[in-house]
């Protein structure tokens, strides 16, 4: 998962406190699907006197007027549709969505732990996913019909092979954007992009996300994805404190930089490139040659009281026309292929819609475990230099 | 022998004793506690996939502080806000001094000016100033000179965010100085540029470096204007601080709190001096 790019930092923070205090204040009489005890993993299972129909194994509707509370669903601030809160609160009458904003993989473990922060459900990715494993505060997603539409190649990832908690709802990748009108000699590697440099030097810019500069350094290197080898990664400083003075930023927002033509050119992520080349039509996104590495996030249940609504949430955000409206707003690469309610000009980009070839030669960021540390050492002297 | 107890503000201080328990109270929960927490991280290890700390008692943390990865980010860090303070004083100095000669309705309205960008946000305020520097904007179209992204601009935005922090007690310390003393002085014929650097200044001291010393501090744990301003290519310590001390690697965020404690620790011992030493003169 990519820290803080869809939003300001500081928007962030400032609504996060306040949202965080306001779920801890929450009135836990009104959530009715309690019961679960800790370490019960099991959606379903109920102690004696919760009558929450929702927790009936094998339901595929739950009774909407027995689900009540609220879910606190940890999410970058917007990522979801439009009214899909207001839509699970008037389909379940009781229930409502308390949104609070990610800021970092970190931040969501330290909310995650102890549930520090009540929170029901967490936007996660395949580096994230495990450290909550790890931490054993995950639920199974329980009866989640909807999972049905997400697409079997995001099913069946390494971290959660049997889907038993993790719901696919988005895929990203980086890739380079360009101004056609500003370079003569577009990048169709990520070893142009590094060569070109000097040539625009000051007019780069650079995503400030670790994993995915990292990562895709050593796919154009041809190591592995994640390695710490420390032969490969003194490679990857390397080629990053030589790009590094022809840097223009090293940023969250180079789309934006680039629509702009403040650079020319940079490592940019799918979502953010779409929105550029919305923007001005002069800007296009390139899958580099050497292949790529993204991010699938999906949604997970923290193990709480509330586990039967909040497993009711994550069916209805995956449910057709709510999970058409969450892309339509934020136009993301979907999970959804087959989904009809999906914008035909999202579905004909081929920045979010990837050709087979490209989706071919994705990789996802891996979970580093204990050599995490090596990694974020490479990242800070780069930034430090 | 002194009689103590005779002493009229002994009394006073007796009865007042008690109502500075809530400000200690205050001072401990809101600080102490929270910078004991910090501090007592600096000498653990932490799990970087669930983030518990153990306390080891290990230096570590400080090696990797003086390492050479971040000995750049030492460096620049302090590099910048002696930059900033110096800076602060030049310019504001002068306005502070300005505003206490001036009095009435005059004065209010300078008071207001000064005090009028503080009235917004801070960082609203970096983000503005993103949209001044930024290309096509007015400083590249009056100028030519394109500052975005570039250290100049980190400083531009550190100075202009903290001068008026700098002036007000400036200000507060300046306009406290005896006008009966400057005319004294006068009278024995010394001038104006004698004036300043032998009766306001030394007089005023305190004021200034409390300023000087309100800028050192929050400039030493700056990250926004870097952030924002510096394209995040020109990190400092408060970056470290919020990505890595504030995440998975608190024990390097404790280290660098007892550096920056460490720094002001420093900074106090220059003001106590120097207000000693004004203390004399006056």
């Amino acid at each position: 998962m990519q820290p803080i790019s869809r939003r300001s930092l500081f928007a962030m923070a400032a609504v996060a406190t306040p949202l965080a205090f306001l779920a801890a204040c929450g009135d836990d009489k009104k959530d009715g699907a309690s019961g679960s005890t800790p370490g019960d993993t099991t959606p379903g299972d109920t102690t004696p006197g919760d009558t929450t129909p929702g927790d009936t194994t094998g339901s595929s509707t739950p009774d909407p007027g027995a689900l009540t509370g609220t879910v606190n669903f940890l999410n970058f601030t917007g990522w979801a549709g439009p009214t899909t809160y207001a839509d699970f609160a008037a389909a379940f009458p009781g229930a409502s969505v308390n949104e609070i904003a990610f800021a970092s993989n970190d931040d969501t473990i330290s909310k995650a732990k102890d549930r520090a922060g009540d929170i029901d459900v967490v936007l996660v990715d395949g580096t994230t996913f495990p450290r909550l494993t790890a931490l054993g505060v995950l639920a199974e997603l329980g009866d989640v019909p909807n999972m049905s539409l997400v697409a079997d190649q995001y099913k069946g990832n390494s971290w959660d092979p049997t889907n038993a908690s993790f719901a696919p709802t988005d895929h990203g990748r980086t890739g380079i954007i360009y101004r056609k009108d500003l370079v003569t000699t577009p990048p169709t590697s990520w070893a142009e992009f590094f060569e070109m440099a000097p040539e625009h030097s000051g007019k780069v810019a650079m995503l400030d996300y670790q994993g995915s500069v990292m990562d895709n350094v050593l796919v154009m290197l041809g190591k592995p994805v994640g390695s710490t080898d420390e032969t490969d990664l003194a490679a990857v400083l390397d080629v990053l404190t030589t790009v590094k003075p022809h840097l223009l930023a090293i940023s969250t927002e180079v789309g934006k930089a680039v629509a702009a033509g403040d650079a020319v050119m940079a490592m940019c992520d799918a979502y953010d490139a779409q929105l550029a080349l919305t923007t001005n039509p002069d800007v296009v996104f390139v899958d580099p040659s050497e292949g790529q590495v993204g991010y699938l996030e999906g949604l997970a249940i923290l193990d709480g009281p509330r586990n039967a609504l909040a497993s009711a949430f994550v069916n209805f955000f995956l449910e057709q026309a709510n999970y058409a409206a969450f892309i339509n707003n934020v136009a993301s690469p979907y999970v959804q292929p087959d989904n009809p309610d999906i914008d035909a000009a999202l579905k004909a980009s081929p920045v979010i819609n990837p050709p087979a070839e490209v989706v071919a030669k994705l990789q996802y960021h891996v979970f580093l475990g204990e050599d995490q540390p090596k990694f974020d050492a490479v990242w800070d002297a780069f930034k430090a230099a | 022998m002194t009689n103590r107890g005779n002493r009229p503000h002994d009394a006073t201080r007796m009865k007042l004793g008690p109502l500075v328990v809530p400000d200690w109270l205050l001072v401990v929960i809101v600080c102490l506690i929270p910078v004991g927490y910090m501090v007592t991280r600096s000498f653990g290890r932490a799990n970087p996939i669930t983030l518990d700390i153990e306390l080891t008692g290990t230096l570590d943390p400080y090696r990797t502080l003086l390492s050479g990865i971040y000995r750049p980010v030492l460096v620049r860090s302090l590099g910048l806000a002696a930059i900033t303070v110096t800076m602060c004083l030049v310019i504001g100095t002068p306005a502070a001094l300005a505003l206490s000669r001036l009095s009435g309705r005059s004065r209010t309205l300078a008071l207001v000016a000064v005090m009028l960008p503080s009235f917004v946000s801070f960082t609203v305020r970096i983000f503005a100033w993103q949209g001044v520097l930024a290309t096509g904007g007015p400083v590249e179209s009056l100028t030519g000179a394109q500052l975005l992204y570039r250290p100049p601009a980190v400083l531009l935005g550190m100075i202009t965010a903290y001068v008026p922090l700098f002036i007000l007690p400036a200000y507060v310390a300046l306009s406290r100085v005896p006008r009966s003393m400057i005319e004294a002085s006068a009278d024995l014929g010394a001038r104006h540029w004698r004036q300043l650097g032998t009766i306001v200044l030394p007089l005023a001291l305190p004021g200034v470096v409390t300023g000087a010393v309100v800028v050192g501090v929050l400039s030493l744990g700056e990250f926004i204007v870097p952030t924002v301003l510096g394209g995040g290519k020109v990190l400092l310590l408060g970056n470290i601080l919020a990505e890595r001390g504030a995440g998975r690697d608190q024990p390097l965020g404790g280290a660098i709190t007892v550096f920056m404690l460490l720094t002001f620790t420093a900074g106090g011992v220059v003001v106590a001096i120097f207000r000693r030493r004004a203390a004399r003169h006056a």
